[in-house]
């Protein structure tokens, strides 16, 4: 294969990598980890001429936790680091979980949770745990920023609402409140080193008398983008969760998706694993809340 | 390898005769200093270093690049070809089309039945309808872009059922169906008598891709006296140079073929470097300059062999004690778009017929009937791939054992120990088994090794919550050594030197598999030398011995036997000078570790091999010997398959452990053992490697692997989408070999190569069935096939 020719940029603040991203809105791409991008552009699917790469400048790398703000990951975080990352793994283990059974060593050392959302594929591992979070990202331009929720984000297989010329900065997540739990559970082929062909996230939080105050739950890979199951949710709220709820809760998941057939499993499946994933993901989620304090 | 490795090493020797090598070869006497030794592998420092050089590795300066237009359509005519436009392009040196090939428009590792370039007509999507060749490989991409091809579709089968149907699209003038072998032993009928239960039950597998590590790289060079030179890796350089030489249309000895150290081949690379190799040779003729043609991963998926799919339709009896009486199979075995390996090559060479003669399994069985039948279809075409037509069979009737066992309620190790092979057993051939039948050993060592008879009392639930069951599950297996084929044969030479040195010529390949290792451990074992006194020439057409393919676990028993008859030469020399400098009878004498001295007086004066080397020199003594051997003569009867087709086996058990999780489908190999049978260990460690590579193999097969095929269109092209095991997926793997001597082998050594992977998948799939009822069969059994099976079955075990 012939190695595509481009002209490869290293801004080093965001005001530069703003500018170049500007100049070349139409013939250019950024890179941060390259995971994604770099295939792409070997494999000739892209017309790239510039490459701008974010890995120069200062700051985007940082992974910041605060008891009131919630957690912020810079565009450059690697999904390694944010895997293991303790406060990430105390406060937001679903999200941990994501990062460290996703893809490969090797792409998780490169690849960033900026760029595996900005890549917008519907099998996106971070993304279920993010949408459990209630996350939103950051997307800055020149003399601009806006903060877009992500439920809000994703608009088709390898679409989003970012325009050519923004630049995503960070990822903010918010607190969990004291008594919740999360958790994400995936399904692939192959069990390791293989693109999830199932995702669900959850998140519950819980009032001192173990009733669902809040429930968030979110799938990957059985639609055209990452999505919230508001019906099951809904459905959660106000109870304790008993064997026919859950099961009820997860048939209402089954209900949002909106599977396929390809290489990795039918459409029919994918619908069946939705209601066992969704089910042990809700349990999980519900024995973290009532256990911890957190 | 680690400690822990050292330690589980275990080699057994069951039985030690003294071996028809005459006094080269004393086993027991002087003992053996480097067969059966642990060396290192002498590519083990380059390839851990990076310092190896694969074909993709080698400099591209003064090279074109060639580039290969393939069909679209998986059947259609050709109307019109326009190349012009690609012609014009800067940069573009060449552009060819069917008539542009100088001989014949055709290759083929059995017959010549695919065109260097589609002339008339496509049969799968990858086939080659336009060669071009450029300054580099952009320019030449570019170009195939600028060719026109105008084709009418043909309605395309893709079933080899369909394709035997009467008025089923022809994909071949000679027609749809290659051949329809049979084998007839004893009166199936009769069997089924006496049999107490009779189950019939159909096993499918799909296509499955090599997925070696290296994608395919090849060229070929023009020589000033009009030598086609062509290099890269491959498993079979002398089929390359009989491919090559028709069709440039000149003799043999005009095309010298060179090996690449391989980076994978499985079998693959048997027949993909004759494609490569003959195009690039047609283009570098046309341009008189060098042509390389390098393939992107998807690029091999699409254009390159796989292994065989196959529909078996079995119907078997048994006694209500466990005894088979009867065995009867219906075969089709998919050829694909053309004939590679597929094909017979009297009297039992090819991949089709090995897998009807290994069909019934290493079982004594009086009365058997298989028809198989082989035929084409517009899919890939099928080719080499481990185990040749033996891993499908086993798939069959692994798993046929125990759905018996079960219906029987017997114990499945219990079933397979009642009929397995032993001495003296006639096979579904009735080929006599006279020697080296190590199976029921690795029965007996591979259940107590795993000890089955705990494990599989405990299997069952997992866990409190119930989603996770254990199971265990065993398969058998036998692989022959060799390829049955009249022509199979190999030589060797090997020149002393004057300072002890030495030089070993050999044709057979390396590919990871050892054998650049293990042969020339053969070598100084049989001089008498040191491993590193023994330098190796790579294969090269020109320089070395006929030696046929690395293929069939052929190479170390073969080309073993051939280098020690090459010693035996050179120590005829040797011999009569050392017992003239000692005095003594040579019958006396014993060569070993560089030193030569009397068997009956090791004390006494030893003399240095360097010493004879220069004192049979000085004489004028010959020091060059050149050793050919061809294995026992192959027979199988065309009308009934009966005969002897290979001259020994190698066996082998394998159990396995594995937790599903019943509600997801999902498989985790826990626990493996597999015990072998080898004949005899040249190199442990190696084999081992072997071994750890082999069961991998088979685990893929069993749990994950597929070539997904839409109307004829590879649908997992890269490694992202077509999934093989990781060291992940590997469990903690304990093998256990034996040595259960071939009489005929150097050492007593039979093949391995294959072996490993056979009898793996049936073990993992007897493994999930056992562990959650539901059996798979049509593979790969991955999460979403067990889930389906289990629902079929209304749900687990609740036991």
């Amino acid at each position: 294969m012939p190695t595509p020719r481009f002209t490869f940029h290293q801004p080093q603040n965001l005001e530069q990598a703003l500018d170049l991203v500007g100049m070349y809105r139409t013939n250019g791409k950024i890179l941060a980890g390259g995971t994604d991008l770099v295939p792409k552009l070997r494999a000739g699917l892209m017309d790239v001429h510039h490459v701008v790469s974010l890995n120069r400048v200062p700051g985007l790398n940082r992974i910041t936790f605060h008891e009131d703000d919630g957690l912020v990951i810079g565009a450059g975080a690697r999904l390694a680091d944010v895997a293991l990352n303790p406060e990430v793994m105390k406060h937001y283990p679903g999200l941990a979980h994501a990062c460290s059974v996703m893809a490969t060593t090797q792409i998780r050392n490169m690849g960033t949770v900026a760029g595996n959302i900005v890549n917008s594929a519907p099998s996106a591992d971070t993304a279920a745990p993010l949408l459990a979070y209630k996350a939103a990202v950051i997307l800055v331009e020149r003399g601009g920023r806006r903060h877009v929720p992500l439920t809000e984000f994703f608009s088709g297989p390898g679409l989003n609402v970012m325009e050519p010329m923004e630049i995503m900065e960070a990822i903010r997540v918010p607190s969990p409140p004291r008594r919740s739990g999360s958790a994400y559970l995936r399904l692939s082929a192959r069990s390791k080193v293989d693109i999830a062909a199932v995702g669900v996230a959850g998140f519950l939080a819980l009032d001192m008398d173990g009733v669902i105050i809040e429930a968030r739950l979110a799938l990957a890979a059985v639609a055209p983008t990452p999505l919230r199951c508001p019906e099951a949710e809904a459905m959660l709220a106000g109870q304790k969760p008993d064997p026919q709820l859950l099961t009820r809760a997860a048939a209402a998941c089954v209900r949002a998706c909106r599977p396929i057939d390809d290489v990795r499993a039918t459409a029919a499946y994918r619908r069946k694993m939705v209601q066992v994933l969704a089910g042990r993901v809700i349990e999980q989620c519900y024995q973290t809340a009532e256990r911890g304090d957190a | 390898m680690s400690q822990n490795s050292e330690e589980k090493r275990q080699v057994k020797t069951l039985e030690r005769e003294r071996l028809d090598l005459g006094r080269l070869v004393k086993v027991g006497e002087a003992g053996l200093r480097i067969v059966g030794d642990s060396v290192r592998r002498t590519d083990d420092v380059l390839k851990a270093t990076g310092k190896l050089k694969y074909a993709a590795d080698y400099p591209q300066e003064g090279f074109l690049h060639g580039k290969i237009l393939r069909s679209p359509y998986p059947h259609a005519l050709i109307r019109s070809i326009d190349v012009s436009k690609a012609r014009e392009l800067p940069g573009v040196v060449c552009a060819l089309t069917g008539g542009d090939v100088p001989g014949r428009n055709g290759f083929g590792a059995i017959l010549p039945d695919q065109p260097v370039i589609c002339q008339d007509k496509v049969r799968y999507i990858g086939d080659g309808v336009a060669l071009v060749a450029a300054e580099s490989e952009r320019i030449a991409q570019k170009a195939l872009e600028l060719i026109r091809v105008e084709y009418e579709e043909l309605p395309a089968v893709f079933d080899p059922r369909d394709a035997l149907a009467e008025g089923a699209p022809k994909i071949h003038e000679t027609g749809n169906q290659i051949s329809l072998d049979k084998l007839r032993k004893g009166d199936v009928e009769a069997g089924f008598a006496q049999a107490d239960v009779i189950l019939e039950r159909t096993y499918q597998v799909p296509f499955l891709e090599h997925a070696y590590m290296e994608p395919d790289c090849c060229w070929a060079i023009p020589q000033p006296d009009g030598t086609m030179m062509v290099e890269g890796p491959m498993q079979a350089p002398f089929a390359v140079r009989r491919n090559v030489a028709p069709v440039l249309g000149v003799p043999i000895n005009m095309v010298r073929a060179r090996q690449i150290h391989m980076g994978g081949g499985f079998g693959g690379k048997e027949d993909s470097p004759i494609d490569l190799c003959c195009r690039a040779a047609v283009l570098a003729k046309h341009t008189g300059r060098p042509v390389r043609i390098s393939l992107e991963r998807e690029e091999v998926t699409l254009q390159t062999c796989k292994r065989h799919p196959m529909i078996m339709e079995l119907k078997v009896g048994v006694t209500k004690d466990g005894k088979l009486t009867a065995f009867k199979s219906t075969v089709y075995d998919e050829q694909g778009a053309y004939a590679s390996l597929g094909p017979k090559i009297p009297p039992a060479g090819g991949s089709h017929v090995h897998a009807m003669v290994m069909s019934p399994g290493p079982y004594e069985i009086e009365n058997c009937w298989v028809d198989a039948y082989l035929c084409y279809t517009n899919h890939p075409y099928g080719g080499a791939m481990r185990g040749f037509g033996a891993p499908q069979v086993h798939i069959a009737h692994e798993q046929m054992m125990d759905e018996l066992a079960a219906e029987l309620g017997m114990d499945p190790v219990d079933i397979r120990r009642k009929n397995a092979f032993k001495l003296g057993s006639k096979t579904a051939t009735s080929q006599v088994l006279d020697q080296s039948v190590g199976l029921r050993e690795t029965l007996d060592a591979c259940e107590e090794r795993f000890g089955w008879s705990q494990r599989s009392d405990s299997a069952g639930w997992v866990d409190a919550a119930k989603t996770k069951r254990r199971g265990v599950g065993v398969a058998m297996g036998w692989y022959r050594t060799s390829i049955g084929t009249g022509g199979d044969a190999c030589g060797a030479n090997v020149h002393v030197h004057e300072d002890g040195s030495v030089i070993l010529y050999s044709g057979i390949t390396e590919m990871g598999q050892g054998a650049f290792t293990v042969l020339p451990q053969i070598c100084a074992e049989a001089l008498g030398v040191e491993l590193e006194d023994v330098r190796l020439v790579k294969p090269d057409t020109d320089l070395v011995p006929e030696s046929g393919p690395t293929v069939g676990s052929r190479s170390t028993t073969l080309m073993g036997n051939a280098i020690i008859l090459a010693c035996r030469q050179v120590r005829e020399s040797l011999d009569q000078k050392a017992a003239e400098m000692l005095g003594v009878e040579p019958e006396r004498l014993v060569f070993c570790g560089r030193k030569v001295f009397d068997r009956d007086n090791p004390d006494g004066k030893a003399l240095e091999f360097r010493q004879v080397a220069a004192a049979a020199m000085a004489s004028g003594m010959r020091l060059i010997g050149q050793g050919w051997w061809a294995p026992p003569k192959a027979s199988l009867d065309p009308e009934t398959g009966q005969g002897s087709p290979y001259f020994v086996y190698t066996y082998s058990t394998h159990m396995a452990e594995v937790e599903v999780d019943v509600q997801t489908g999902e498989v985790t190999v826990t626990d493996y053992v597999a015990a072998f049978d080898v004949g005899k260990a040249i190199n442990p460690k190696a084999l081992e490697g072997q071994i750890e590579g082999g069961v991998a193999m088979g685990l893929g097969y069993a749990l994950m692997e597929k070539v997904v095929l839409e109307n004829g269109m590879p649908q997992n092209m890269s490694l992202q989408n077509y999934l093989i095991p990781t060291m992940l997926d590997m469990p903690d793997l304990k093998p256990l070999v034996l040595e259960q001597t071939n009489q005929h082998g150097p050492y007593g050594a039979k093949g391995i190569g294959e072996m490993p992977n056979i009898p793996a998948t049936p073990a993992v799939i007897n493994a999930v069935a056992n562990a959650c009822g539901g059996r798979v069969r049509s593979l790969p059994a991955n999460p979403e096939a067990v889930f389906w099976a289990i629902r079929e079955l209304g749900g687990p075990p609740q036991d």
